[in-house]
């Protein structure tokens, strides 16, 4: 099976793999493949040892980037294809908004997972958008689903200190890119006086999202969900989430 | 995307030879993504798209010539603003698209 085989039987099955070309130069095998793991492991070679692993370099800095993009290096073009699986949205807290939440990051092309212990609440049929429903305690959990990676993003809807405080002391250890809490603004500063307790300094707690999602003035839980959605993805594509007409510049480029 | 990639396995499958036409660079705003991907068979079925449609003609035939034995290709395309699109979507862009043979 060739390196570029292997890539597109990775890509349709929404695996993250980077499949580098050598598009044109004076080095190595124009036309050549190499396919880039996110272990750093490789198989096939674009016919120059040092090429090879100037584009498993360029390979690492775009598989979590997630872009495919043109690179040169020493006068050759490299071209780096990158697949990578939908972005996952891990809830924790198996109340109504999460079942909406389910449904908005679904229809968003992302994989909502819904985690909470009380096995009554955690019931899949109650989360028919969900990935998984996970009845554990959130370090099981994302045992479970192979730990926070830097395309796992969290929301914590759960309302108990102890499984809000078990999500968040977990999420704030990891590389999630986004750790968004719901609560009232009371709850959020007895919540902030718990993790400083914790020993959670304010600086560590300034990466939580709270209140979550953006300001839609949203009603139902329906309207919540889509606000928290819209938030996520901003964030995911480094945006502040303003509306386009009051804003200059380019649409689709990075902000 | 993946509607390309099971397209190409099919006909790879079936005995086809097939060649894949790649976005590797976009310059100003162009329609699709680096990334994006056509494939076309050597029945002549096409599938997926690198542009919104102004450039896959001329890409299908660099496609057959390298179906026939061509060494891959990297082809240029400024994309005019008279065949752009509008509201917010692509105007005059302009796209580097790679065609090469799928080795199975």
């Amino acid at each position: 099976m060739s390196a570029q085989s292997s890539f597109l039987r990775l890509a349709r099955e929404g695996s993250r793999a980077a499949l580098v070309t050598l598009v044109s130069g004076g080095r190595g095998r124009p036309g050549a493949h190499l396919l880039v793991l996110p272990d750093g492991s490789s198989e096939g070679t674009l016919g120059d040892a040092g090429l090879d692993e100037a584009a498993r370099r360029h390979a690492g800095e775009l598989l979590w980037a997630e872009l495919s993009e043109l690179r040169e290096e020493d006068g050759c073009a490299l071209f780096v294809d990158v697949s990578a699986p939908a972005p996952r949205l891990v809830i924790f807290g198996a109340v109504d908004y999460a079942a909406s939440l389910c449904r908005v990051a679904r229809a968003a092309g992302w994989r909502p997972y819904v985690v909470d212990p009380r096995s009554r609440f955690a019931a899949p049929e109650r989360f028919p958008d969900a990935e998984r429903v996970i009845a554990a305690w959130p370090a099981e959990a994302l045992a479970q689903i192979g730990g926070i990676d830097r395309a796992t993003y969290l929301a914590v809807l759960t309302h108990d200190p102890k499984l809000d405080d078990a999500a968040l002391t977990l999420a704030l250890d990891s590389d999630a890119p986004y750790i968004g809490a719901m609560g009232s603004r009371r709850a959020q500063s007895e919540r902030r006086e718990r993790l400083l307790r914790a020993g959670i300094s304010e600086e560590r707690q300034s990466r939580i999202s709270a209140p979550i999602g953006l300001d839609l003035g949203a009603r139902t839980a329906d309207e919540t969900a889509l606000s928290i959605m819209a938030e996520v993805v901003a964030v995911r594509n480094g945006r502040d989430g303003r509306r386009l007409s009051q804003r200059e510049g380019r649409i689709h480029q990075p902000a | 995307m993946s509607d390309v990639l099971e397209r190409v396995e099919e006909w790879s499958l079936r005995g086809d030879r097939v060649a894949i036409a790649t976005v590797v660079a976009t310059r100003r705003s162009a329609p699709l993504p680096p990334g994006a991907k056509m494939a076309l068979s050597e029945s002549g079925e096409v599938a997926g798209a690198v542009s919104g449609g102004c450039v896959e003609g001329a890409v299908v035939k660099v496609a057959e010539e390298v179906l026939a034995g061509g060494a891959p290709r990297l082809l240029h395309f400024g994309i005019p603003d008279s065949d752009a699109w509008d509201v917010g979507l692509p105007c005059g862009g302009e796209i580097d698209v790679y065609v090469e043979r799928y080795e199975p």
